[in-house]
């Protein structure tokens, strides 16, 4: 199953090695990158997207509060927060709405295991 | 491209900062297990300063009563690292740490040490990370505490310590703000070195996307 | 560097040192564990060698310490964990008391292996020596502050109690830990002077006396209490230290006393007000006595002037007198002598007004009754006001007789309604009111029985200033040549001598009211006297006159109109000398004696006369009415200076009586 995947990062850097991960692990699927909070809505508005990685820590934009409108608008898509700010807290909040949490650095193993849950999970909900 | 050793180019500026945010949020961590509530810490910019205009740029709001914890570090490259705060602002950090239980006195005393603790978390958290990042170890002294102006803490060039990559970063901890600065303090060698390191490691992801648009 | 090393000394060295050393190799597995720190954990080498870390002291992992060690191996930093942040390993002292300390962790890389190396450093010494050193530094300082009887309290910038010594037990009720933590507020009142003082920092430190304060105990009830304040800074934070002595019995003590001298004070006040109040009194009795006194003055002035211009007045009208008849008849001759006659006894008349402002005039008493006098005098008084002043009259028809000179009377009412036209210069109204007046107390007098005579206009009225002034002789605000000033006081004098009282009353815009208040007639009254034509008198027969005067030039004045009557005249010139002529054996008719005489005066003559001889009559000759007008005088008057007329008429009565 081929699925797309949406980023979402200000850095540039951090795009990068999402990207390079998911190559690795998951060399069939698509990326979607965008740099900000509006950028992804719209990206998630315009096409078809089945999973998002979202970076916590960005610039005017709480990436939690993005999780959470994306839900409000695709309540099943899994979604997971990836950062390198593993307090409680942040993990507590991201449990709430129900996403994942991914700690940065990022290792292919934490992508893949998050991502192969994702697969599972849209294989069961009827497209 | 390599222009000037103190420019950075686009690329370098995000790797820094995107590096930069992970050592200060894994400093985070730390600090929330002492703390006891969420630690926020964020670092806006990151450029690479001469040694005098990051003596001006740490006094600002005219404070010249800095308080700089202080490590060196050695590896591919190496320099002197710094969280620097004004005097007040550092007593805030402590006290937000420490908690307000004690008497007066007993803060008193306890400041120091946890001071350094602090200082120390927080630069091992920034070092670390980009030693992990980059694939390199480093070795790294204790903490120390200096105090004084922005002269006396970026001395006086020794061994050719001419260039700071400059951080701003804001903490809140327990509802107060702190906010102070953390500078890596090296040679133009080490500059180069850690562009070059920094570089490397761009390059190596980029290579696994053959078709990423940069 | 260890020189020349060998695995020899380190073992010892290792173990020799006095502070902690622990090796963990990369899986945190314990491969060097020395002597001091094997005593201190109480855990011996071989009981820990080759485990975990965190398997031999399981409260680690809770720590930071493993996530530390393992930055050691994969990053090479060097860490410290303070016993202020943490709370590390159970390790305790040769007396088994807790050991603070600090551990440092330390990458050691001998290649190709990583180690990583605690340093635990027992601080509790140097904690305890701090902690000690303070102490004692503050050991004074608490003793005084402590050993204070005041109570010590010191806030954040919050207000909140931070610091307090031992003596709020005492001085507030409270004990140590329960103000710690609340704001001060718990010990004020809500509106206070405190609060805006503590809140004033100004960056620096100030210093105040004391401030007043209502404080509360913690039984709720409220104290006086003086506060010092101190500002100060540490650390970039500020406090306030405030000191609470407590005043309550001292201000007590102050306000009774203030209240004491406040009461002193009012008393003193009081006292003083009196005394001015009475000294004010005096000083108005002085100058209404002053007054009186200058009026008496004045009028004894006026009235000695007029009394001896009368006398000359006498005698000019006399031998004027003599002079027609003797003069053989000339119209021209006629006309000159009437002349000097008219100006004589205008010259009189004026001497009368004089003589009734000084009150000394001759009055002629009879029984008037106003319902008829003054419809009577409306005519005249009409026409003396003239046509733009309406005159009403209420006289109520029961009012009693009085006795006073009815010619005077009419005088004094024009007096005033002349007064009254002169203050309404565009007109206005003139009333004549007259009622009884039975209370004399409500008047001020102890007689009862009054008629009321008041005169009000519609004018220009008077300002308290002026109507002070009314009274005085020759004052008037009528301008030059235009009033004499003389008609109040002479009204004022006539209604004195008459035993009643005058009264202004004046406001400035409103107008004037002039009250008159004369006593009831008594009950036999004298008879009015009638004035009988000379020509009608039969004539008299010839008396022996004795003429008594102590001024020579009135005595043969007087002689010769006596002469000139066909009567004989001896002159004595006193009192005395009159009284050895009685005696002597010349008879005589009749006594003409002047009053005012120096020694005896002619009243005494006249008695001392009466005592030898209660039948000679006597005639008191004078200008003068010494004599109050109500005392009854048994002797026959005649009104200086008289004509021949007049001397004819008084020696036919006292001939007659």
């Amino acid at each position: 199953m081929q699925y797309k995947v949406l980023v979402v990062d200000d850095s540039k850097l951090a795009r990068m090695v999402m990207a390079s991960a998911l190559r690795r692990v998951r060399p069939e699927w698509t990326l979607v990158e965008t740099a900000n909070a509006d950028e992804a809505l719209a990206a998630v508005s315009a096409t078809k997207i089945d999973i998002a990685l979202v970076d916590f820590n960005m610039p005017d934009t709480d990436g939690l509060e993005l999780v959470a409108r994306i839900h409000k608008a695709h309540p099943d898509m899994p979604v997971a927060v990836v950062s390198a700010n593993v307090q409680d807290e942040i993990i507590g909040r991201a449990r709430e709405l129900n996403a994942g949490f991914i700690p940065k650095p990022l290792t292919d193993d934490a992508l893949a295991a998050f991502l192969s849950g994702a697969a599972l999970r849209l294989k069961k909900v009827p497209t | 491209m390599r222009s000037n050793a103190t420019d950075l180019t686009e690329i370098e500026q995000d790797a820094l900062a995107e590096i930069a945010n992970m050592g200060v949020s894994r400093a985070a961590n730390s600090l929330r297990q002492m703390v006891g509530e969420q630690v926020f810490l964020s670092v806006p910019t990151v450029e690479i300063v001469t040694r005098q205009a990051a003596s001006k740029l740490v006094e600002r709001n005219n404070s010249k009563r800095l308080v700089a914890v202080q490590q060196t570090f050695e590896g591919p490259f190496c320099g002197k690292a710094l969280l620097i705060f004004p005097e007040a602002q550092s007593l805030e950090l402590v006290r937000s740490i420490v908690g307000y239980e004690h008497s007066l006195e007993d803060v008193i005393d306890l400041e120091q040490e946890a001071l350094a603790e602090t200082g120390n978390i927080i630069l091992n958290g920034c070092l670390a990370t980009i030693a992990n990042m980059l694939h390199r170890t480093m070795r790294m002294s204790l903490p120390s505490i200096v105090r004084g102006d922005g002269a006396t803490l970026f001395g006086n060039g020794a061994s050719g310590e001419q260039y700071v990559l400059f951080l701003y970063i804001d903490f809140n901890i327990k509802k107060r703000d702190v906010g102070g600065f953390i500078a890596l303090l090296m040679d133009l060698p080490s500059i180069a070195a850690l562009k070059e390191i920094v570089n490397d490691y761009v390059n190596d992801i980029q290579r696994h996307l053959p078709s990423h648009v940069g | 560097m260890l020189d020349k090393a060998t695995d020899l000394l380190v073992g010892p060295v290792f173990d020799a040192v006095d502070i902690g050393l622990v090796v963990l190799d990369s899986q945190q597995c314990i491969i060097g564990w020395n002597e001091w720190i094997a005593r201190v954990s109480r855990r011996p080498a071989e009981d820990v060698l080759g485990k975990n870390l965190c398997d031999v002291f399981p409260d680690l992992r809770n720590t930071r310490l493993p996530a530390v060690i393992e930055d050691a191996f994969q990053a090479g930093s060097s860490s410290i964990l303070t016993h202020t942040l943490n709370t590390l390993l159970p390790l305790q002292g040769d007396g088994g008391e807790r050991l603070l300390h600090n551990i440092v962790v330390r990458p050691v890389f001998s290649a190709p292996a990583k180690y990583c190396l605690l340093q635990i450093t027992d601080v509790t010494v140097a904690v305890i020596r701090e902690r000690l050193l303070r102490e004692r530094q503050n050991a004074r300082y608490y003793a005084i502050v402590d050993s204070a009887p005041d109570a010590i309290i010191t806030i954040d910038d919050s207000r909140k109690i931070r610091w307090v010594n031992g003596a709020v037990d005492d001085v507030l009720g409270y004990s140590h830990s329960e103000l710690l933590e609340q704001k001060i507020d718990i010990l004020l009142e809500p509106e206070n002077v405190l609060l805006p003082i503590l809140a004033k920092t100004n960056g620096r430190e100030e210093t105040r006396t004391a401030v007043s304060v209502v404080g509360r105990y913690r039984d709720g009830r409220t104290g006086h209490f003086d506060v010092s304040i101190g500002h100060w800074r540490a650390d970039r934070r500020d406090f306030v230290t405030t000191i609470w002595r407590d005043v309550t019995e001292r201000v007590i003590a102050d306000a009774a006393l203030r209240d004491a001298r406040d009461a002193l004070q009012q008393a003193n006040e009081e006292l003083e007000s009196r005394v001015e109040q009475r000294t004010r009194e005096r000083e108005t009795a002085l100058r209404q006595l002053h007054e009186s006194q200058k009026m008496e003055s004045i009028g004894q002035l006026t009235g000695g002037v007029a009394h001896d211009f009368n006398n000359l007045l006498a005698v000019i009208l006399g031998s004027l007198g003599l002079l027609k008849k003797a003069v053989p008849h000339d119209p021209r001759v006629s006309r000159f002598l009437d002349r000097a006659i008219q100006g004589a006894e205008r010259g009189a008349t004026l001497t009368t007004r004089l003589l009734a402002f000084a009150r000394r005039q001759e009055l002629k008493v009879e029984l008037v009754t106003l319902q008829k006098l003054i419809p009577e005098m409306l005519d005249f008084l009409r026409h003396s006001v003239g046509p733009n002043i309406d005159i009403h009259t209420n006289i109520s028809p029961d009012i009693n007789a009085i006795e006073v000179d009815a010619n005077q009377l009419e005088l004094a009412l024009i007096n005033l309604a002349v007064n009254a036209r002169d203050a309404m210069p565009e007109g206005g109204s003139l009333t004549i009111t007259c009622h009884n007046e039975d209370d004399g107390k409500r008047i001020g007098t102890a007689r009862d029985g009054f008629v009321c005579i008041s005169v009000t206009d519609t004018g220009e009225g008077m300002n308290e200033e002026t109507l002070a002034h009314a009274q005085e002789p020759f004052f008037t605000t009528k301008g030059v040549g235009k009033g004499t000033g003389l008609g109040l006081s002479m009204v004022h004098g006539f209604i004195a001598q008459s035993g009643g009282m005058m009264r202004l009353k004046s406001e400035l815009g409103k107008g004037t009211t002039v009250t008159l208040r004369l006593p009831r007639a008594r009950e036999n009254p004298k008879a009015p006297i009638a004035n009988i034509e000379l020509s009608q008198l039969a004539k008299p027969k010839n008396l022996r006159v004795l003429l008594v005067d102590d001024d020579i030039l009135v005595s043969m004045g007087a002689a010769d109109m006596l002469l000139d009557l066909g009567h004989s005249v001896t002159e004595a010139q006193s009192g005395s000398h009159a009284l050895r002529l009685l005696e002597s054996d010349t008879p005589f008719d009749v006594v003409v004696t002047d009053y005012a005489m120096p020694g005896m005066n002619g009243f005494e003559l006249a008695q001392r006369i009466k005592e030898r001889n209660s039948r000679l009559p006597v005639i008191l000759a004078t200008g003068y009415a010494e004599l109050p007008a109500n005392r009854s005088i048994e002797f026959e008057r005649l009104s200086k200076p008289y004509t021949a007329k007049d001397l004819a008429a008084a020696l036919e009565k006292a001939a007659n009586s």
